[in-house]
């Protein structure tokens, strides 16, 4: 079995797609979380698939689809919606400033 | 030498009920921030969204529009990008399997190839305000429409047909409002240059150039045509130095109307595309693209406006640019009845211009329209012993008018013509009048 082996730009790239900043324990720490979990994925090398069709789902479902037409059974308050929020203001989500 | 290499992408909200994957209301224009959500479209949790039918028929209704190939198998993935108006951290969308593909709109017999036409969902809505940036989340889960053509311009003002035609056919369909100033319809020009030698493209033309400048945030078809020549300009003279110009996403200053370096959208895109695995893929039957129906489109309308009605070419581009006054035009037409004659050769081409020069208001209802129009139409009876005495009388009042005409200036009869046609309330055949007149001032 091939051993898999992420490096430290790897992990860095990934934690700025997600927008998190990692000190130099945790990018380690993630490094070795990750390749564990990369190996532990990696067992299905060890089945035949040749002969089984790529599928994205598993399920069996094809074709869901709802009418359009409103329905606010599911819907939110303002107040519902802003309750968890940590940082808000005027009703707005709030968020460092982008641009 | 360089020529230009331009590619589009163009999105429209439909104008569904409910958004794309929940049944929250799509009209969240003028709403209380964010009090037009749930927990699909805020991205909460467990929450399984749905896709909405009718947003995947107008789809592929406007990729049949555009003569695109309707996909039997279609599904959706997910895009994954960091950004607060986006709170799943992925936007739905599609990937490798879009509803639509290559298609094409034809615009002065030139052929521009559309690569091709998908569905996702729209997102949140930004507001940057001193140190903060205001996030409002009712827009989040709006069906959009992205289309996206093959880098077939080469001209800005190529680009700009297209995207009024674009617009146009996109109205007819009634499957958005494309209202440009709401933002529900938007287009980014990708532009990069491509060196010529010897006035020859060099052998690898099919090559695109080795980048790309998308410019973003445009809000009218005239913006666009600005950006691209500016765009066109500004690379042209980086090249020139022998550089290259940096790939990146700029915007367009309306004011000073020239596009800028968005610095903050400029990282490394790596998007991690996969099969969206809440939402089972879609199957299309042989006959499913046959059960869609495409209305008369703009071009074809123009063309039986002329085939059929005779009407001038420019005129039938005018009365068909907008789906209310093409329909007006065509009930007037049908309930006028007008015979053609001398004065009248085409009823159909004067009520064309009864309706494109305003002569009557359009507001008003179709009966009444072309009930006017038939009177106006009307042809004039002319009272030819009361003209006769009118133009002496008015040749005489008016010495200079017929000097001016002996003199070579003919032009001066028109001056006549009006006053006649004063005096007699307009109960006079304008052509005769002339004739007339000029047969009098020819005999003094």
């Amino acid at each position: 079995m091939k051993k898999s082996k992420l490096n430290k730009e790897e992990i860095l790239h990934l934690a700025k797609l997600s927008n998190l900043t990692l000190t130099n324990d945790e990018i380690e720490k993630y490094r070795k979380q990750l390749e564990e979990t990369v190996e532990y994925v990696e067992n299905l090398n060890e089945l035949d698939t040749r002969k089984v069709e790529p599928t994205s789902q598993t399920t069996n479902l094809t074709d869901v689809f709802f009418k359009d037409g409103v329905e606010n059974k599911r819907g939110l308050s303002q107040n519902e919606a802003m309750k968890n929020a940590k940082n808000k203001k005027n009703d707005y989500f709030v968020v460092k400033r982008i641009m | 030498m360089f020529k230009p290499v331009i590619g589009l992408e163009i999105h429209a909200e439909l104008k569904s009920k409910s958004k794309m994957f929940c049944q929250c209301s799509a009209d969240y224009f003028g709403k209380k921030q964010n009090s037009n959500t749930c927990p699909v479209c805020l991205g909460l949790p467990g929450a399984l969204p749905v896709p909405n039918k009718k947003a995947v028929e107008w789809a592929q209704l406007i990729g049949k529009a555009l003569n695109c190939r309707l996909n039997r198998n279609s599904k959706f993935d997910r895009k994954h990008y960091f950004y607060p108006d986006l709170p799943k951290g992925y936007q739905i969308s599609q990937y490798d399997e879009p509803l639509c593909s290559q298609g094409y709109v034809e615009i002065n017999q030139k052929k521009f190839r559309i690569h091709r036409v998908h569905l996702e969902e729209d997102t949140g809505k930004l507001i940057h305000s001193g140190v903060d940036t205001l996030v409002d989340f009712n827009r989040s889960g709006v069906p959009l429409v992205e289309i996206v053509t093959e880098p077939d311009f080469d001209n800005a003002e190529d680009v700009k047909r297209f995207l009024e035609e674009l617009h146009t056919i996109i109205r007819y369909l009634g499957v958005s409002d494309a209202d440009m100033e709401k933002g529900s319809m938007r287009m980014e020009p990708n532009i990069s240059l491509r060196a010529i030698e010897n006035g020859e493209e060099k052998r690898q033309q099919f090559e695109l150039p080795a980048y790309k400048v998308e410019v973003k945030n445009i809000n009218s078809f005239r913006f666009v045509k600005q950006a691209i020549e500016y765009e066109i300009e500004r690379q042209k003279e980086i090249l020139e130095r022998k550089e290259t110009p940096a790939q990146e996403t700029r915007g367009f200053d309306e004011k000073k109307q020239i596009t800028y370096s968005q610095r903050s959208k400029e990282e490394a895109h790596d998007y991690r595309y996969f099969p969206e695995p809440d939402i089972p893929p879609m199957t299309f039957s042989r006959e499913y693209p046959d059960s869609i129906k495409v209305p008369e489109l703009p071009a074809q309308k123009m063309k039986r406006y002329m085939a059929e009605w005779k009407i001038k070419e420019q005129d039938a581009l005018v009365l068909t640019r907008d789906i209310n006054t093409a329909d007006f035009f065509e009930m007037v037409i049908s309930k006028c009845k007008v015979p053609s004659s001398k004065q009248i050769p085409n009823p159909n081409q004067s009520i064309a211009n009864l309706i494109i020069n305003k002569k009557i208001a359009t507001t008003m209802p179709v009966e009444e329209f072309a009930a006017k129009a038939m009177e106006l139409l009307q042809p004039k009876k002319t009272d030819e012993k009361a003209l006769y005495i009118l133009i002496n009388q008015l040749i005489k009042t008016n010495p200079k008018v017929a000097e001016d005409y002996k003199k070579g200036k003919t032009n001066a009869v028109m001056f006549l013509v009006g006053q006649v046609m004063r005096e007699m309330k307009g109960q006079a055949d304008a052509k005769i009048v002339r004739e007339q007149l000029e047969n009098e001032l020819k005999k003094r």
